[in-house]
């Protein structure tokens, strides 16, 4: 009975004594830099209870007496301690977690917050290439961004975000500078970019409303940071070479192959290079000239060298409580692998902040860069690439005198000398500026609101001076200046509420409006004539001939109104909704307005009280997202119009009968639509983030399907309507529908050894869903096909070659068939072979897009390197058409080796037809014989890095 | 105090700011942009249809850029002759300028580019004649008698490029100036013979309104409708009308032949222009 009772007692005792809670008031902080975390999360396990620090980072709990609190925070390692009165929790920063805030639309925002698809660049990774530009260093790095650098000095490259969502009009995302929008992202330093994000979901891109719709690429450039000055150096020089060059034939080889191509096609063989006899022989003189002895030159020698780049940086930057500026330099030298062809650029930043005292804040980021190039015409057939291939070998590059090979009068080419067209071209002088740059001012007036307004230039401005020197004899020179300048002003006002209610309840919204303006002007002259070549007399003014001038302007501007609302529960439920109103120039007057809105929705399940606190999921949140965007980057400028012009051209004629000049008549320029208006692409984002392995490990997986609607195009007029009858339209549709998964993974030390990685795969389908009214297809080789995917080849299927004439005529009637000769395929099974037996041969889409980026560290050493890939996909070998055919263009064009290995009767196992002159198979039509796999797998950079221990460089 | 003053401070940042972004609403203005070094249609006046009958004139000069003009350009059927043998095409094989070698061998295919850039580049010279027509009839300062003179140039102009229609294809549609969408129009709307009938009754009516010389001395006159009228009239065997036309060209001794029948061309090339 005593027993009973004191165990009652007792029971009660520790009854009482377990609900004996007290109340923890409490910080939670940073341990490095001492700032409050708002939104930490604070869990006592015993009680199955939570809470979240506030915008203080102060918490109120009310927890039994020595229960165990966990205290953990995105981007920071969890602790835990033991409740008392009164807490100050200090957590340490996961420095191996990346930056944890992301600029998205006009805010910043926790990575954590994210409902929509972002891809955040790690600027901290080493970039791939010593390249004045950072497309280069993004290829590969973001899964659903396809990047295409551009190997010319200076040169710019596209980006592509999760396929492309359009036929006619651009495909290039919007580019974000410090909050002002531009069109190209080229001068600006790599160095000096500090986060750059890529926001890939309507619902992340639609806060930009009405160029948005190929996604958004946001850059924000370098601020001063710490709390000393800091001083940075920065100097990289590399060499690039050409990696493969194509193995041409020899002066002697040329002859054996063109004796046997004209005896195949049952003429004589005769050449100016190589005499009239039974076998060629190499004259000794190219043309008879003795000026000019025969000779073996590789073309591609001459007009390739290995180039060298120089990248120097320095910056400085300092900041206080009171603001901070950083200012660099940066000069940039890169030549280019074509003789003569370079980049140099020079530009500086200054980026400022101050603060007037707690409410009131000016700041300004401005960047000046010049910069000098000179280029080569690379293109198509009078490239200086093809040129170089396609030049023949016995000639040499000058003559015995030092004067120019000249092979229109050698040898009837009208191949030009390459080298000298090199030559003629290394006067040129192509300069340009660009400033870029934003100021802002930005007020608090009471706590949870911040107003801001920011006014963002640009002004670019180039002058084009061109020498036409003669080449041949005869020819005209001429002189060509043109200078064009643009001008862009932006002007941003936004309102920022932020609140939290309750602790629980986070509510940000934003209102804002912003204008645009583009103005652009430009001036060109050019003369002819002019008795001395050299690069001082050559200027416009000097020329005695024709006279030309030209020049005009072109403006467009764009008016919006912007909304965005963010809700956050407890860190476990967010939601966010968004409108944006944009009035774009373009479009007529009751056509210009767009609205675009978007929603996203996250949760958070790991917040939630009853997940269980495991070591191996640290942190998941499903996101989903559907949103509108828009998109009207048509080149013409003013599609609403019919424009008329007086035309000097081919609506001139002599009516007055003068014999020595012309009126101008008027003709239709352009037809106008009044009724065009946007084109809209609406995309749905599911996707999940998830953190395993107390962060060790993170996996992000997003699904999305884009459809664009109204698409912008310029389908053709019938001819009875007239010249320039046809009128850009809302027509056709398209469809994008793709995956993207992320993983990246950092290892555990072991000792002074630990390892990371990060792999990205990516997969889109792009279908053009339809065209419009009038065209079942356009294009010829590479077609537009409503169900088909954008640019599939289109062409003939060609089955290998006719081994002897009985396959010949057991064959479908095909014109030119032969023995040696192409076999094409009978498609549609008439007998026949046309243009009805053409089909689909290739898709240019990769099916797989793969990147790997690994790196190993060892006490100070570093071992980095990055793979990239893309699989599945078709390319045209458009050169097979010069390098194994005698008969393609100029028949005095040289070829590739591998034509050596052509059929012949008695050697037979072979892909590449007998050697002909005349190309009665047509052989040179597009088809499978021209189409080959493009998938590859390439190491982009491999490199090897020691960092010196602190110490020895902190002064 | 000193709170009051920093409100207010602050106050004032915050309305000045406020104030400029609803200041924005009201950029009308800045959405009107237009096309710049061109005109609309609402700006071609009275005078200017004296320049579209200028730029339909200039269609003679066969300087349709891009348009294949050297061998399909609206005036220009030289590569016809392969069709017969007055000439071989030659070059290097079969493929080279393929589309002549269809003609040469009686197998034109659908996409052959002289059928289809002749067939493009007549049409816009009709459409430029129809567009001049509209715009002389609906100009308020010329007077009645200049405008049917005027009227009949074009519509002589006209005649010619669906004479040439007539001469290559089978089918083609026919449409005048007062046709609005000539898009809708069918090729088989018009038998050959109406089609026939239509281009001799413009070349009669001009024949009629036409003076006998220009003071611009580009502009067409009384004889070439005369002699067009006689040359469509020699296509459909009308002799009657060839010999009354014909002969009144010739009776006016205004023209003689070439003592060289090479001599048409060695003049244009004599003449810069």
């Amino acid at each position: 009975m005593k027993k009973a009772i004191f165990s009652t007692v007792w029971l009660f005792a520790a009854i009482m004594a377990q609900a004996q809670h007290i109340t923890v008031q409490g910080t939670v902080l940073s341990k490095t830099g001492g700032e409050p975390l708002v939104g930490a999360t604070v869990i006592c396990e015993a009680i199955q209870n939570g809470t979240t620090t506030d915008i203080n980072g102060n918490f109120t709990f009310s927890v039994p007496e020595g229960a165990i609190l966990k205290f953990s925070y995105i981007g920071f390692n969890s602790t835990e301690a033991k409740a008392a009165p009164e807490m100050t929790i200090r957590l340490e920063e996961n420095s191996e977690v990346l930056d944890n805030v992301v600029v998205v639309g006009y805010q910043v925002v926790r990575k954590a917050d994210l409902t929509g698809a972002v891809s955040v660049m790690d600027m901290k990774k080493p970039l791939s290439e010593n390249s004045g530009n950072i497309m280069g260093s993004m290829a590969g790095r973001l899964p659903g961004v396809n990047v295409v650098p551009d190997a010319a000095p200076g040169g710019t490259g596209s980006i592509r975000i999760r396929g492309m969502s359009t036929a006619n009009s651009s495909n290039d995302p919007l580019y974000i500078i410090d909050g002002v929008p531009t069109d190209n992202i080229n001068c600006i330093n790599p160095g000096d970019i500090e986060s750059m994000q890529v926001l890939k979901d309507a619902a992340s891109a639609s806060i930009y409303g009405s160029r948005a719709a190929n996604g958004v690429v946001i850059i924000t450039t370098k601020q001063g940071k710490g709390d000393r000055m800091a001083v940075r150096v920065n100097y990289a020089a590399s060499i690039q070479t050409i990696a493969n060059r194509y193995d041409l034939l020899d002066a002697n080889q040329w002859g054996e192959v063109y004796w046997t191509a004209a005896r195949n096609s049952h003429l004589t063989p005769s050449h100016v290079l190589y005499g009239n006899g039974e076998t060629p022989v190499l004259q000794q003189f190219a043309g008879g000239n003795p000026n000019f002895p025969t000779t073996n030159t590789d073309w591609q020698d001459e007009v390739y060298r290995t180039a060298m780049t120089n990248n120097l940086s320095a910056s400085v930057s300092n900041s206080t409580e009171k603001g901070s500026v950083l200012f660099s330099l940066n000069y940039f030298n890169q030549d280019g692998n074509i003789e003569e062809t370079f980049y140099e650029r020079y530009s500086a930043r200054v980026n400022s902040r101050y603060d007037l005292g707690k409410y009131v804040s000016v700041g300004e980021n401005l960047m000046v860069a010049y910069w000098k190039n000179r280029g080569a015409d690379v293109a198509g057939d009078r490239g200086i690439p093809f040129m170089a291939i396609s030049q023949h070998p016995a000639l040499p590059v000058r003559g015995l005198d030092g004067s120019w090979a000249r092979p229109l009068e050698l040898i009837a080419s009208d191949v030009a000398n390459p080298v000298q067209i090199i030559d003629n071209a290394k006067d040129n002088d192509y300069a340009s500026w660009r400033m870029l740059g934003n100021a802002y001012l930005e007020v608090k007036p009471f706590n949870d609101l911040t107003i801001k307004t920011n006014i963002g230039i640009e002004h670019s401005q180039y002058f084009n001076h061109t020498l036409g020197r003669t080449v041949n004899p005869g020819d005209v020179n001429s002189v060509s200046d043109v200078y064009g300048q643009g001008d862009t002003w932006t002007w941003t006002n936004t309102a920022n509420y932020s609140k939290s209610f309750a602790r629980k309840h986070h509510l940000t919204a934003l209102l804002g409006t912003e204008a645009i303006g583009y103005t652009f002007r430009d001036l060109s002259a050019s003369r002819e004539g002019y008795d001395f070549e050299d690069s001082d007399y050559m200027q416009i003014g000097a020329g005695t001939g024709t006279r030309t001038n030209g020049g005009g302007k072109t403006q467009w501007a764009v008016f919006s109104l912007f909304g965005k609302i963010d809700y956050n529960y407890a860190d476990r439920y967010l939601a966010s909704f968004t409108i944006r109103r944009d009035e774009n120039s373009r479009f007529a007057k009751g056509y210009r307005a767009g609205v675009f809105p978007a929603f996203s929705l996250a949760w958070r399940p790991t917040q939630e009280a009853f997940f269980p606190q495991n070591d191996i999921l640290s942190d998941l949140k499903i996101r989903y997202s559907w949103g509108e965007n828009g998109n009207a980057n048509i080149p013409s400028l003013y599609p609403a119009y019919s424009t008329y012009i007086f035309n000097t051209g081919n609506g001139a004629y002599d009516i007055s009968g003068t014999n020595s000049s012309t009126t101008s008549g008027i003709t239709l320029a352009s037809t106008g639509n009044p009724e065009l208006k946007w084109e809209t692409t609406s995309q749905h984002n599911i996707g999940a983030d998830i953190r395993l392995f107390r962060g060790a490990l993170g996996v992000s997986v997003d699904y999305y399907i884009k459809k664009t609607r109204n698409m912008l195009t310029i389908p053709p007029a019938l001819d009875v309507a007239g010249e320039n009858a046809s009128m850009w339209l809302n027509t056709g549709s398209m469809e994008n529908k793709g995956w993207e998964v992320s993983i990246s993974y950092i290892s555990p030390e072991y000792g002074d050894f630990s390892w990371n990685g990060a792999l990205n795969v990516s997969h889109y389908k792009n279908r053009l869903l339809a065209l419009n009214s009038r065209q079942k297809f356009i294009g010829g080789d590479q077609r537009l096909i409503p169900g088909e995917p954008m640019g599939v080849y289109y062409g003939y299927v060609c089955d290998g070659i006719f081994q002897n004439d009985a396959e010949v005529a057991g064959h479908a009637t095909q014109d030119g068939a032969a023995p040696g000769r192409l076999i094409y395929r009978d498609i549609d099974d008439n007998g026949v072979i046309d243009d009805n037996d053409r089909c689909i041969i290739g898709d240019p889409n990769p099916d797989l897009s793969m990147s790997l980026n690994l790196t190993f560290k060892y006490k100070g050493l570093a071992l980095d390197m990055f793979f990239a890939g893309d699989f599945g996909f078709d390319i045209q070998n458009h050169m097979k058409r010069q390098l194994l055919s005698m008969s393609y263009g100029n028949l005095s064009t040289n070829r590739g080796v591998e034509i050596l290995n052509a059929w012949t009767p008695t050697h037979t196992d072979t892909d590449i037809p007998a050697l002909s002159l005349t190309d009665d198979n047509n052989e040179s039509r597009f088809s499978t014989y021209y189409v080959e796999d493009g998938s590859y797998m390439k190491m982009k950079y491999l490199k090897l890095s020691y960092a010196l221990p602190d110490t020895s460089s902190r002064k | 105090m000193n709170t009051l003053k920093n409100i207010s401070t602050k106050a004032l940042y915050a309305a000045a700011i406020l104030a400029t972004g609803l200041f924005e609403t009201s950029c009308e203005g800045l959405l009107d942009t237009k096309p710049q070094g061109m005109f609309t249609e609402e700006q071609i006046g009275d005078e200017e249809a004296l320049d579209l009958m200028t730029s339909a004139y200039a269609t003679l000069l066969n300087h349709y850029f891009g348009n294949n003009e050297s061998f399909a350009g609206p005036i220009n059927n030289w590569v016809f002759d392969v069709r017969s043998d007055d000439a071989l095409k030659g070059g290097d094989g079969v493929t080279m300028e393929g589309y002549i070698h269809q003609l040469e061998v009686g197998n034109v295919q659908s996409d052959n580019q002289v059928v289809a850039y002749k067939w493009r580049n007549n049409y816009f010279s009709i459409s430029r004649c129809n567009t001049a027509i509209r715009g002389i009839l609906a100009s308020k300062t010329i007077s009645d008698d200049e405008k049917s003179s005027l009227v009949a140039e074009m519509k002589t102009l006209r005649a010619y490029y669906y004479f040439d229609m007539l001469r290559i294809y089978a089918k083609f549609p026919y449409f005048d100036e007062t046709v609005v969408n000539p898009s809708e129009c069918r090729a088989d709307e018009y038998s050959r013979d109406q089609i026939a009938e239509f281009i001799k009754e413009d070349l009669r009516n001009s024949y009629e309104d036409l003076p006998d010389i220009q003071e611009e001395v580009g502009r067409f006159n009384r004889y070439v409708a005369a002699a067009l009228l006689a040359r469509v009239a020699l296509f459909t065997s009308d002799w009657a009308e060839v010999e009354e036309y014909a002969n009144y060209v010739i009776s006016s001794h205004q023209y003689e032949l070439y003592p060289q029948f090479s001599g048409h061309v060695e003049a244009r090339v004599q003449q810069p222009v």
